[in-house]
């Protein structure tokens, strides 16, 4: 009908108002959709992989070493397939730094790979490598060499390995740093040429529906030795994905439809607000003889126009940058290929839902408008039942106060309008400022708090006091050195690890609980770290269980106190309680901490870790997790500044009457703002105070939930410098969109006005 | 003279559609009296009334008001101009709906450089009672009234009316014309009232007729009448 010819002609007339639903509409979409099916995508992808590669069930080492009769006999009895794991790390130097590769070759039974780039390898001489250690080392071309004990190897490509996924040296650490370790798969024969005592091993198993886990793990223990297991989901290189999934998943579920509602709720009171102030036009038109459904229909479309198109625009970008947003999600773990799941429900939802929410808002809206007498609506003396309850007679004060709080409490919708549009987009912004200052107050106290030791020799072998040591006798009984006690336990209570930790010297470790005091160890008492704490809900005077992962001896303890320690979970207690725990002869030991490097052989040492390593490791996380909270926050600006600009429309459109009645009245533009526009200024700052609750409450719950997922607790911290960054964001965006939209107020035709202004 | 239109032109619209709102104005009134200006629909009533009011600037001629050259003045002073000189009221009221009677009064006069007495310029014009009262709840007479009220506070030398008594049934017209008349004796303020309405012409000093933008008949009336004898 000759009607609809208004679209295009309302479009351009009111550009930045639909552009601007358009790009609310769009940013959630794309934010929904990139999470939601994103992850989904990678869910059903990471299954695949897995049910391809023949993920580990666990992983073990065994004192008796396992022969293949006995791998044979082990697979036929507890229906499990076992494979001996075998890898040789070399440290490779590319010219600025050394790093280490860790050699493997191709495993037939359990944890297989996929070359993700690249081909596959056809020669002894080529390599492949994991991709972020490729990319860290710029070793992505198929022309890189690199040179490894004195063989020069080509790198071929890129792979993936299912339990390697998160790219820890081992898996007691806490981050994997590309820069510094990595994967290397070489064929058979040019892995049988690495020299037999570099050559390290653990096995691997998979258990089927006929394995009974606690059996084969008993006999595994009475028959082998277990002296190490590692479920994989205890393991941090396999269960971080998978983790990252599951914490992404909520985001998808209740953070991200909880921010659609809010824009689309903003966006649709918005366009509800708009069709208000048609009802002269839609008086006219329905004394013209238009029916009134007829009419809500015509109106509505104008609802459909920025919910289609900013729906549909954000489909088309959630697809392109898909690559892009799960690089961003997945930014600690080797990179998946970007998968997409098209589940329909999904993309149904995020496109017909603000379609269909504004449909529905300007039809009933409108079905609302009309349903006061044409004649008023005509002479625009329509909503005369509007009550105003503040008319203040008896106050005080200056018709522009009056004026003040009746704008805003008695147009309560367009206040809570304003609020809203500072607190969408300033929730965003808050929560990333929040995220980021966390990790680096996080980062700059971190390491102290774990103790003041900077070398930690993991000994390859148990020493005991008072016997002959492996190592050198200087070295155990030097003041610089303290003997730890220590063992990993699974809590019984979740899929996760323990440290247990014995020690008599506090000298390197921070001992001081959260009440204040001192943990005083010699006494056997448990006290465990704070995160810990968290982790496993407990508090001093609690129970805590754990089970030996080799013999499945659960243990009970008392915590006696928590200790600040938000990095790792541990169990301390002295390490004559330790060794008693663990059925060890008193004066047991297997760590040495010291303030000083030790000359120990390196045969001697299964693993060193200073805090120097450790600072380097948490920092390279944390400028990743910056990366990430950069790219929310670059969009949750877009979102602040386009809502605040959205808001600052509707005011100035709404009061457009009143300010041109002001300016033939004889005021001057800064006068009409002091009056009219600045009143709103009041709602900015209850923006920006409700912005700061909701984006650090977020933050703190988002740190909390992802205790599993960082491996560490992050105390929830936001500098002034970053309120008032974000502060400056809000008032900036605010004060543009004053300025600009003032502009319209100022060209404002007042003949034209005058034709339009009603009481 | 107060008022002196001289060759004033305005146009609307280019080319094929430009409009003549104002072709050759010649206007010319005294001090203190009260002018209607008759004419039909389009006849350039309305643009007069916004060029003398510093609503809308002209594009060729000269206007002079009270001595200043309203013509020359640019948007700031034609503010000022508004600010201090000028007094509206329009057909359709123009209340601001979120201030009561009396607000919308102090609107005006917070800014005029002496002000008349808010309660005496309610009193006069009979809406002290609804002086707490927004726009919407007085029926269009009492809103009339009050945006007379507004209009006069600032006790202007000129009060610009368009169609005042447009919206009004015969009687609060009449009741309306009644405080016009009043305004005039007793603040001795110039008034320009523009209607399509030739009964009110009778309480008119001078009677200007215009048609497709000209002045075709500038008038003194001679027979002067009471509001209450008009024929409304």
């Amino acid at each position: 009908m000759t009607l609809n010819k208004r679209y295009i002609r309302n479009l351009k007339n009111n550009l930045s108002f639909y552009l601007c639903a358009g790009i609310l509409t769009m940013l959630a979409v794309l934010l929904y959709l990139a999470f939601s099916c994103g992850i989904d995508g990678q869910r059903t992808y990471i299954d695949r992989f897995y049910a391809n590669c023949h993920l580990e069930d666990a992983q073990f080492t065994t004192a008796v070493e396992l022969t293949d009769e006995d791998i044979a006999n082990l697979e036929t009895a507890y229906h499990v397939t076992i494979e001996a794991q075998s890898y040789a790390d070399y440290v490779v130097k590319d010219g600025k730094q050394a790093y280490t590769l860790r050699l493997t070759k191709a495993q037939r039974k359990v944890n297989g790979y996929e070359v993700s780039n690249g081909r596959d390898l056809k020669s002894d001489h080529e390599i492949l490598l994991t991709s972020r250690t490729a990319d860290a080392h710029g070793l992505i071309n198929e022309a890189s060499t690199i040179e490894i004990a004195g063989k020069t190897y080509n790198v071929v490509g890129q792979f993936e390995r299912p339990d390697y996924m998160f790219c820890l040296r081992d898996t007691d650490d806490t981050f994997a740093v590309a820069d510094t370790f990595g994967l290397a798969l070489v064929t058979d024969e040019a892995f049988a040429g690495i020299p037999e005592n570099n050559i390290r091993s653990y096995y691997s198993v998979i258990y089927s529906k006929q394995t009974n886990e606690d059996q084969f793990r008993a006999a595994l223990y009475h028959q082998f030795e277990t002296s190490y297991y590692l479920k994989s989901q205890s393991n941090a290189r396999i269960r971080t994905l998978t983790d990252t999934i599951d914490s992404m998943e909520i985001y998808a579920s209740v953070i991200l439809p909880l921010m659609i509602l809010f824009i689309v709720l903003m966006t649709a009171i918005v366009l509800g607000r708009k069709i208000r102030q048609e009802q002269k036009l839609i008086g006219v038109l329905q004394a013209l003889g238009y029916k009134k459904r007829r009419l809500a229909l015509h109106y509505s479309i104008f609802g459909v126009i920025p919910g289609l198109f900013g729906s549909l625009l954000g489909v088309i970008l959630a697809l392109s940058l898909k690559e892009v947003i799960m690089k961003v999600i997945f930014y600690k773990t080797e990179p998946l290929p970007a998968v997409i799941s098209f589940a329909p429900d999904k993309f149904a939802l995020a496109v017909l839902f603000p379609v269909a929410a504004y449909f529905l808002t300007v039809y009933l809206t409108c079905l609302w408008v009309m349903k006061e007498d044409v004649i008023h609506m005509i002479n625009g003396n329509s909503f005369k039942k509007d009550k105003r309850k503040m008319r203040m007679a008896n106050a005080k004060l200056s018709f522009k106060t009056k004026f003040k709080i009746r704008q805003i409490f008695g147009h309560w919708s367009r206040s809570v309008v304003v609020v809203l549009g500072i607190l969408i987009g300033g929730f965003v912004i808050v929560f990333c400022l929040a995220c980021i200052d966390s990790m680096d107050a996080y980062v700059s106290h971190t390491v102290d708090t774990i103790g003041s030791f900077e070398y930690e020799y993991f000994l390859s072998d148990l020493q005991i006091d008072d016997m002959p040591a492996t190592i050198s006798e200087s070295h155990a009984s030097s003041e610089n050195v303290v003997k730890v006690l220590a063992a990993s336990f699974e809590a019984a209570v979740k899929n996760d690890t323990i440290l247990l930790m014995g020690i008599d010297d506090d000298k390197y470790i921070n001992t001081q609980l959260i009440s204040g005091n001192n943990a005083d160890l010699t006494d056997g008492s448990y006290y465990i770290s704070s995160m810990g704490a968290i982790n496993y809900g407990v508090k001093a005077g609690d129970f805590l269980s754990f089970i030996a992962p080799a013999s499945r001896q659960e243990y009970t303890v008392t915590i006696a106190g928590v200790v600040e320690n938000d990095s790792q979970c541990v169990l301390y207690t002295s390490r004559a309680r330790a060794s008693e725990l663990m059925g060890l002869p008193k004066g047991s030991y297997n760590v040495l901490m010291s303030d000083k490097k030790l000359d120990i052989d390196e045969k001697e040492i299964s693993n060193i870790m200073t805090k120097q390593s450790l600072a380097d490791q948490i920092d390279a996380v944390i400028q990743s997790m910056k990366k990430m909270m950069g790219i929310i926050y670059l969009l949750g600006a877009v979102i602040c500044v386009v809502t605040v600009f959205l808001m600052v429309n509707m005011l100035m459109t709404e009061n457009m009457a009143s300010v041109s009645m002001l300016k033939i009245l004889g005021y001057h533009d800064k006068e009409i703002n002091r009056i009219i526009i600045n009143v709103y200024h009041a709602l900015v700052p209850v923006g920006i105070v409700l912005s700061l609750l909701a984006g650090v409450a977020a933050c703190r719950m988002n740190f909390e939930m992802s205790v599993s997922q960082y491996s560490t607790y992050i105390e929830t911290t936001i500098y002034p410098e970053s309120v008032i960054e974000f502060i400056l964001i809000v008032v900036i965006s605010y004060t543009l969109s004053l300025a600009m939209l003032g502009r319209k107020v100022e060209k404002a035709d007042l003949v034209e006005s005058l034709k339009d202004n009603r009481t | 003279m107060f008022i002196e239109m001289i060759n004033a032109r305005k146009r609307y619209g280019k080319g094929e559609t430009a409009v003549h709102a104002l072709d050759g104005v010649e206007l010319h009134i005294e001090e203190g009296k009260i002018a209607v200006i008759l004419g039909a629909s389009g006849s350039g009533k309305s643009t007069m009334l916004n060029m003398l009011g510093g609503l809308d600037s002209l594009d060729e001629g000269t206007l002079i008001i009270d001595g200043r050259e309203v013509s020359r003045l640019k948007a700031k002073e034609l503010t000022d101009y508004r600010r201090e000189e000028v007094g509206f009221v329009f057909q359709s009221y123009n209340l601001i709906p979120d201030l009561t009677v009396k607000e919308n009064i102090e609107v005006v006069a917070d800014i005029a450089k002496k002000p008349l007495d808010i309660d005496e310029v309610m009193k006069a014009m009979a809406i002290e009672k609804y002086k707490n009262r927004f726009p919407k709840e007085l029926s269009g007479g009492q809103q009339q009234r009050a945006a007379i009220a507004r209009a006069l506070i600032k006790n202007p030398k000129l009060l610009l009316c368009d169609e005042l008594t447009g919206a009004l049934d015969s009687k609060s017209a009449r009741a309306v014309l009644s405080f016009i008349q009043k305004v005039n004796v007793q603040f001795g303020t110039t008034i320009l009232m523009i209607t399509h309405n030739e009964a009110i012409a009778g309480m008119a000093d001078r009677i200007i007729r215009i048609r497709d933008g000209q002045v075709y008949a500038n008038l003194e009336n001679h027979q002067k009448k009471n509001v209450e004898s008009l024929e409304l």
